[in-house]
């Protein structure tokens, strides 16, 4: 005979009673004396009795007694992408966004983490790097919570990029000072590419990573130098494509700019 | 701006020699000349980890036996170096005085050396780990054939080599991911292939009692071959049907 795990209760044919009319009690779950998952008998769950009073609903629930710093580690594992950057697993992060004001609070610094804007222009600025600046615009908070960061310039198929199109990229990057790794792909041939570059880590200084990669062969290895001479703290260089056919013939093998005498660079 | 002096190489003052904390340094693509990455390598204090991997597209023809000297400041802090497929032949390269290397990944595509040359000059003191890279990783693979009975020869007498001077050497790694172009098409051809990781398999029974273990990804099974075989010659013949 079925019974109704809510009022425990059957109709004439054997099927649980939904009826609006019977005092409705809420089931609780615990271990039988021998260790099995059960239903809790109403006398039992109203006793006194260790872990199970624990299950009482007056009592608070044990996942509200878990602190935030504990959230904040298990939540950061969820979000992680599957991809080599490791990028966000932004459904995941939402779904448990969701689930209270409390783990919204919790997981939305996490989101921040790690930015991979790669698809999308970082100059001149897409959509989306315009929503995220504006949404950093109003709560700058944000941006002290961005640990990873991955960026586009465009490479110039539309010609030469203007320095007007790098003031959002320069100000939100300028937004993030707690950058340990950060990778940029394409578009060195921009005036303003390396400027934007060399401001943005000087202002970073737990930056450890560094990657460069290449969109056509403009990547040249003099000022990837110097910014490695003001990174002290940087550990890991990653260069995809420096130099190149357009390169080798033009390049100046590096020096730094200080140390060359004005006769040598007038030739 | 930074300054240009034509073909002259310039070099870095003496207070930016060596004063990098870079410890891990990947290149891959290098399209600058070998003299570029000798003054990039003098940054660095103590570089533990060098990625060069494959190049593309480079006039300048790169060869193993140039990375002896370009690694020269960095052979007693070294812990792992990997080199992929170079542009130009063929050569050797000692790394016996390199006495902290414990991991080395070289390319198929970059060194062709006996096992007896090899087993001389790359074992160095601590070397416990070679990988022995096939992967083309370009918009073709390497083919089943890249992978036969010549290469597990080579993978035998390297090992008993190894084992005989008593060397660090615990792990060969092979990484092999062959396009399924160049697999047994039909039954017959499946009939009297010998696969590559029939090959690997044999070659890891032989050395394991030498105290290496050979590690590989993929495993293939000739049943589950032929079973693909037999759908593939199925769904040929309902498409030729369906033409008709």
């Amino acid at each position: 005979m079925t019974r109704c795990f809510s009022c425990r209760r059957t109709d004439p044919a054997g099927r649980p009673s939904l009826g609006n009319n019977a005092p409705r009690k809420q089931s609780l779950l615990g271990s039988s004396e021998d260790g099995q998952l059960c239903i809790l008998p109403a006398s039992t769950s109203s006793s006194v009795s260790g872990s199970r009073q624990k299950a009482s609903p007056t009592s608070t629930p044990f996942i509200t007694r878990i602190s935030d710093e504990l959230f904040d580690e298990i939540f950061i594992h969820a979000i992680k992408g599957s991809n080599v950057w490791g990028d966000t697993n932004y459904q995941t992060a939402l779904a448990l966004s969701g689930v209270s004001k409390r783990f919204h609070r919790i997981v939305q610094p996490l989101m921040y983490r790690t930015i991979h804007i790669g698809q999308h222009m970082l100059a001149p600025p897409c959509r989306a790097v315009r929503q995220l600046h504006r949404t950093m615009k109003f709560n700058k908070a944000l941006g002290s919570m961005v640990r990873a960061l991955g960026v586009h310039v465009d490479w110039g198929v539309s010609g030469n990029i203007s320095d007007t199109e790098f003031e959002i990229g320069r100000e939100l990057l300028g937004w993030l000072p707690n950058v340990d790794s950060f990778m940029i792909h394409g578009g060195y041939e921009h005036l303003s590419t390396w400027p934007m570059i060399s401001n943005a880590v000087l202002n970073w200084p737990r930056l450890k990573s560094l990657l460069f990669s290449r969109e056509d062969w403009t990547l040249g290895m003099p000022p990837v130098c110097d910014l490695i001479l003001t990174t002290p703290n940087l550990t890991t260089l990653t260069l995809h494509g420096p130099g190149g056919p357009s390169v080798v013939n033009l390049s100046p093998l590096w020096v730094p700019p200080s140390k060359v005498s004005a006769s040598k660079l007038r030739g | 701006m930074h300054p240009s002096s034509g073909d002259d190489v310039l070099t870095p003052s003496q207070d930016a020699e060596r004063s990098s904390n870079i410890t891990h340094l990947v290149v891959s693509d290098f399209g600058e000349k070998p003299e570029a990455l000798q003054k990039l390598l003098k940054l660095p204090k103590a570089l533990e980890h060098f990625v060069f991997e494959k190049i593309h597209a480079c006039p300048v023809p790169w060869r193993l036996d140039m990375f002896q000297w370009l690694l020269a400041d960095h052979k007693y802090t070294l812990k792992s170096l990997e080199i992929g497929s170079l542009t130009s032949g063929y050569t050797s390269i000692s790394l016996l005085d390199f006495p902290n290397l414990e991991t080395l990944n070289l390319s198929h595509w970059a060194y062709r050396e006996s096992p007896e040359v090899s087993a001389a000059s790359l074992l160095a003191p601590r070397l416990h780990t070679f990988i022995w890279d096939f992967r083309i990783l370009d918009q073709h693979s390497e083919s089943w054939s890249d992978f036969g009975n010549e290469q597990k020869e080579w993978l035998l007498r390297f090992a008993e080599l190894a084992a005989e001077k008593r060397s660090a050497l615990r792990k060969i790694e092979i990484l092999f991911c062959p396009d399924e172009y160049s697999s047994p098409q039909t039954r017959e051809e499946l009939a009297v292939c010998v696969s590559p990781w029939d090959l690997m398999d044999e070659a890891k029974d032989k050395i394991k009692p030498l105290g290496i273990e050979l590690e590989y990804a993929g495993s293939w099974k000739r049943e589950g071959w032929l079973q693909k075989i037999e759908e593939d010659g199925r769904v040929c013949e309902e498409s030729e049907k369906e033409e008709t």
